[in-house]
């Protein structure tokens, strides 16, 4: 006779075994994946983006005033380039930031979470170019190919006209400093001439280069005329 | 991912039907960003419709619309002419509608040759303005010229350095020229400014 | 031929295994417990000063309480109670009689000598017999005995005497130990007889139970969660993130200043309690300050970005730090003291974003971030004067020295520099320094250490040429100069080459030398930052890096020198002016050519002390290099190779004809024209001391 209470024990150790692990896995693995989800996107929101499906999902009824105001094409491609604009900028960024958010996982100097976002933006911003290459082709056959050519430019372009303004921005306040400065080095320049003239002649003035001076001072104290004398001969030595 | 990419924040937008102009149909809530960006996108929208392509998307960035460049070409020249002359502001003002030309152009158009128009137009102008003595707007405008082209622009970066001098602003004058050489290591022009700058730094300490 | 295992039933080695047990963890905690940090905080000396800030106890107190959070309290109470339970075994030890069982001996039980033979010892039993047999011995109640107990004794003996006699028990004797064959043998097991009780092994089940399968996985959890909490910086995992994401190429330091407000230690500090008080710090900071537009040091970009902030933790921290660089009076203690707890979070989240900035690779952010760190230390600013590094030095003084309408600052050197009573005339007067401020100022300020660079080549270990892909050594000479240091002796030219260890010596080419100089021991100390606001003690660093300058990238990353070879101050706290070799080492580039490198030399301290040069490294082909050591062997080179063309400007410059074991150097010349002119001076470098 079998004895089935011997043979249940095993099975049951088994299947407990057995259940609690694969419980295990799928709490941990429903947990992973809603945490993923609740990392914080890497980028904030696409504004651009927002603004281009708004445009296009505008219902004419709801623009009241009745009449045919649907939204132009024209302003639609203006605000896809804007939206291919700030891709650009955020491609950009991935790009640059990927090589360097790998080094730093590997040295530990960046937690995992990190990379998971990273990891998800950048596949977000593979999707989002695709979407825009296929929408620009939707307006215009071929103007997928060119659109980020476009886009690249005018963020090159908007970036140094920024640089432009802000240095040009300065030109004010430098003016200003120099005026106050010159108007300062005047008024010391005028007290010296005062001072210069109220002073005795005997006293040599000082003149351009300082070696120049060191020479005509070692040479002996002779008169403010031979000074000049001998100023006038090393000018016409030195031409 | 596939349904995210459907998803997207309705925002309270407004068209208006005459000028097809782009507004925030609620004035409470709207964020500074949201304003900026509609701006930005009003004004492309404009820059579009001027457009003559047959299908009203932008060119290419090459080859460039000629006759821009022409006219910017004609700007330098005159503006070049009045300053042989020693007419410093005359030659100011067309290097600045030059540049204000320069910076006009279309968006898509390529900024390499936006930054090489304007940094010679730039480094025109502060030396007009060198010549007038206005060593201030002179340094602005040949930083701005360095700024948009750094390397092979040894005449921009001595200009700077020159009315730094000139402002005897010597410190910054030593730091700036120490850059320039960096970039355009063995220049003679730079080279002699930096001994010029540090006889003088020399000169004011002994006093 | 059964086997027993022979429980601890007299508790004899229980105490043994729980002493060693408990002393295997008590002794090292201990250690960790009293041991005296070795960092470089607690054993370096520091400058002498007597200046206290206006809110000293506030920063005083803010260092009590990382003293205390360092004293590691909880360890010292394991230590503790590991003792007592050790003190207590020993205790046991002692009490318990040890109880050995006696080896059995059959001579010693015949009470007969070893060196008797067999005959004598058969006539020994024989006499025994006469008294010992229970035939012939009667019980005696007096003794204690039974007839059961000279029974025994009795075949004891007649066991004993077998065994010395009887050839095949002796055999067994001798094998076994034991006259009747093999035995069963005993394991104990240091384990009292309690624990496997029939009743008591449940309890016991569940204790391993609890121990295996809670206790265990806590403290492993704990320990890689814990791990996994704070980065190799030792900043939140979080804020690194928040750091990273904040990264930009063409950061400033006010940039800089805005991405540490991202740190989520921020939130520990201010306990969530974000509202209060912002409006108030916000007020102060953006008020008009004496020397800048706001009185917090910020730009108008910063404060646009301030401004754009939600409110929040992090809208308080930045205006928090903004108030401590401006050292900016909140007038509300809580405040105050949030503001000088800032600081130091904002230094620690500035080093892991140094490490974010090194796997970018650019140059800029990695400067901002040193600059941030003085700043930060020296609470002032960024683009502010380094003289506010100077006690009792407000923006008023600063201006009245600098002058209304200079563009650029002094340096603390520079301020130094200008004579004695000029300077003093600048600085003393009613509403700037009084005399005796003054006095102290000049004296703080001539203990700064000021690293100057002497020399700084290139060189490959036992080579004479940087040939491509060598190891090559970045060697810089540098001397402490303080600021204000007159008599400053010329530099000994010997001390500024690099020699080599001699051929042969193959444990000093290998840096095993004995005395090698970088040996952690006799390496000396610089004195701690003189940095009264920043509330932690910190040792001055030294970092050190190659830059290409037209790319703005890293050319070589940066290597920290935190002490010297040679002591920078004698016992009387007066310079020495040693000369220090700072040394990197890194791998020469593939292929030949100059290469010309901007060094920087950033002490992440002191304001205003950057050394920023020049250098060139000269790689020449491998085959080349060997062909002219060897034309060299022989006489001067020609005039027509492009190393004797060098060697031959280099006389020229330095009339000098002694042999170089160097030839790739470019050394700097101190455009300010201080005394040592007497460097080998490649005419294209230059020092620019900012």
């Amino acid at each position: 006779m079998v004895n089935w209470l011997s043979l249940v024990v095993p099975f049951a150790y088994l299947t407990i075994l057995l259940g609690s692990l694969y419980t295990f896995s799928h709490l941990y693995r429903a947990r992973k994946l809603s945490k993923a989800a609740s990392l914080e996107p890497w980028f904030p929101p696409h504004l651009q983006r927002n603004i281009y499906l708004t445009l296009l999902h505008l219902d004419p009824s709801e623009s009241g005033e009745g009449g045919p105001s649907k939204v132009p094409d024209s302003v639609l491609k203006a605000a896809l380039l804007r939206r291919a604009t700030e891709d650009i900028h955020r491609v950009l960024q991935v790009q640059n930031a990927k090589p360097a958010l790998q080094s730093l996982l590997q040295r530990g100097s960046v937690g995992d979470d990190l990379w998971q976002r990273f990891l998800r933006a950048e596949k977000e911003i593979q999707e989002e170019i695709k979407d825009v290459v296929a929408e620009a082709n939707a307006f215009a056959p071929g103007w997928g190919q060119l659109i980020f050519q476009t886009a690249n430019e005018m963020a090159q372009n908007a970036l140094l006209r920024k640089r432009v303004e802000e240095i040009q921005a300065q030109v004010t306040a430098e003016k200003e400093w120099w005026e106050k400065k010159k108007a300062g080095i005047q008024a010391d320049f005028m007290k010296e001439l005062d001072e210069d003239s109220k002073a005795t002649q005997a006293v040599p003035t000082t003149g351009r280069g300082s070696d120049d001076d060191a020479v005509l001072v070692e040479g002996g104290g002779p008169t403010a005329a031979q000074q000049q004398g001998s100023m006038k001969k090393r000018k016409k030595g030195k031409n | 991912m596939a349904a995210e990419a459907e998803t997207f924040t309705l925002l309270p937008l407004h068209l208006d039907p005459s000028t097809k102009a782009v507004s925030s149909s609620s004035s409470t809530t709207t964020s500074a960003a949201l304003t900026t960006e509609l701006t930005a996108l009003n004004l492309l929208h404009r820059s579009l419709l001027s457009l003559d392509t047959p299908n009203g998307v932008p060119p290419p960035p090459v080859p460039v619309n000629p006759k821009r460049s022409a006219q910017i070409g004609k700007l330098r020249e005159t503006g070049n002419t009045s300053f042989r002359k020693g007419a410093h502001a005359d030659a100011i003002r067309m290097y600045s509608l030059g540049i204000d030309m320069a910076l006009g152009r279309p968006g898509w158009e390529p900024s390499g040759l936006v930054r090489e128009e304007v940094s010679g137009l730039y480094a025109n102008r502060a030396q007009a303005h060198m010549a007038l003595q206005q060593w201030a707007e002179g340094a602005v405008d040949a930083e701005c010229s360095v700024e948009m082209k750094r390397v092979g622009n040894a005449k921009g970066w001595w200009r700077r350095g020159r009315c730094l001098f000139e402002m005897g602003r010597l410190e910054e004058a030593r730091e700036w020229v120490g850059q320039a050489l960096e970039f355009e290591a063995g220049e003679q022009d730079l080279v002699g400014l930096m001994r010029e700058v540090e006889a003088a730094l020399e000169r004011r300490a002994r006093q | 031929m059964s086997q027993d295992y022979n429980y601890d039933e007299q508790g004899q080695f229980f105490p043994y295994f729980v002493l060693t047990i408990v002393g295997l963890i008590t002794l090292p905690t201990t250690y960790s417990a009293f041991r005296k940090g070795q960092d470089l905080e607690n054993t370096a000396p520091r400058i002498k000063s007597d200046f206290k800030p206006e809110h000293a106890d506030l920063i005083e107190g803010q260092r009590k309480k990382q003293r205390r959070r360092e004293r590691k309290l909880k360890r010292m109470v394991v230590a503790a109670a590991g003792w007592a339970l050790m003190a207590g075994m020993v205790y046991l030890i002692i009490v318990t009689a040890r109880t050995v069982p006696k080896i059995w001996d059959p001579y010693d039980v015949l009470g007969a000598s070893r060196s008797w033979d067999e005959k004598k010892i058969k006539s020994h039993y024989r006499k025994l017999s006469l008294t010992h047999h229970p035939d012939k011995r009667q019980p005696d109640p007096a003794k204690n005995e039974t007839a059961d107990l000279i029974n025994d004794e009795w075949v004891e003996m007649t066991k004993a005497f077998k065994t010395l006699t009887d050839e095949e028990v002796r055999n067994n004797y001798i094998q076994y130990g034991h006259p009747d064959g093999k035995q069963s043998f005993s394991i104990g097991i240091a384990l009292p007889k309690f624990i496997i009780t029939e009743g008591n092994g449940k309890y016991v089940l569940m204790l391993y139970g609890a121990l295996l399968g809670v206790i265990l996985p806590y403290f492993v959890g704990k320990w890689w969660y814990g791990s996994q909490k704070v980065t190799k910086e030792k900043v939140l995992v979080a804020s690194a993130g928040n750091l990273f994401r904040e990264y930009e190429s063409e950061m400033t330091e006010g940039d800089l200043i805005y991405a540490l407000s991202s740190g989520e230690e921020f939130k520990q500090i201010l306990h969530g309690k974000s509202d209060a008080g912002l409006a108030r710090i916000e007020q102060r900071i953006l008020a008009e300050g004496e020397a800048s537009p706001l009185a917090g040091g910020l730009g108008v970009k910063d404060r646009a970005k301030l401004q754009e902030l939600d409110e929040g933790v992090r809208r308080k921290a930045l205006g928090l730090l903004w108030a401590y660089l401006g050292r900016v009076e909140l007038d509300d203690q809580a405040l105050n003291d949030e503001k000088y707890e800032a600081a130091p979070t904002a230094l620690a989240l500035t080093d892991a974003f140094t490490s974010m900035s090194l796997a970018y690779g650019n140059t800029k952010p990695l400067l901002a971030a040193y600059h941030t760190s003085q700043n930060l230390i020296q609470a002032v600013p960024p683009r502010a004067s380094p003289l506010l590094q100077l006690p009792r030095f407000t923006p008023a003084v600063v201006r009245a020295v600098e002058g209304e309408t200079a563009r650029t600052h002094l340096t603390v050197q520079d301020f130094m520099r200008i004579p004695a009573d000029q300077r003093k005339k600048r600085t003393v007067g009613p509403g700037l320094l009084t005399e005796k401020e003054y006095n102290a100022a000049v004296q703080i300020a001539s203990q700064l250490p000021a690293l100057k660079v002497e020399k700084a080549f290139f060189k490959v270990v036992g080579e004479r040429f940087v040939t491509p892909s060598s190891l090559v050594q970045f060697v810089v000479k540098a001397r402490i100069i303080p600021p204000g240091s007159t008599n400053t002796p010329a530099v000994n030219e010997k001390d500024l080459e690099d020699v080599d260890a001699k051929e042969g010596d193959l444990d000093a080419l290998h840096g095993r030398k004995k005395n090698d100089p970088e040996d952690a021991e006799n390496r000396i100390q610089p004195p701690l930052a003189h940095a009264p606001f920043f509330a932690r003690d910190h040792s001055p660093r030294w970092h050190v890096f190659l830059a290409d300058s037209k790319q703005g990238k890293i050319a070589v990353p940066p290597f920290t020198f935190s002490t010297f070879d040679k002591p920078l101050f004698d016992e009387e706290g007066n310079p020495t002016f040693n000369v220090q070799t700072l040394k990197m080492q890194f791998g020469a580039p593939p292929h030949a050519g100059r290469y010309t490198f901007v060094m920087h030399l950033i002490c992440d301290s002191y304001i205003g002390m950057d050394t920023k040069m020049e250098v060139t490294l000269v790689v020449e082909e491998a085959s080349k290099a060997e062909e002219m050591e060897e034309d060299e062997e022989i006489s001067e080179p020609e005039e027509d190779t492009l190393m004797g063309q060098m060697n031959a400007l280099k006389k020229d410059a330095t009339a000098k004809k002694r042999p170089r074991r160097v030839e790739d150097e470019s050394s700097g010349s101190d455009t300010e024209g201080d005394e040592e002119t007497e460097s080998e001076t490649d005419t294209d470098t230059d020092t620019d001391e900012e």
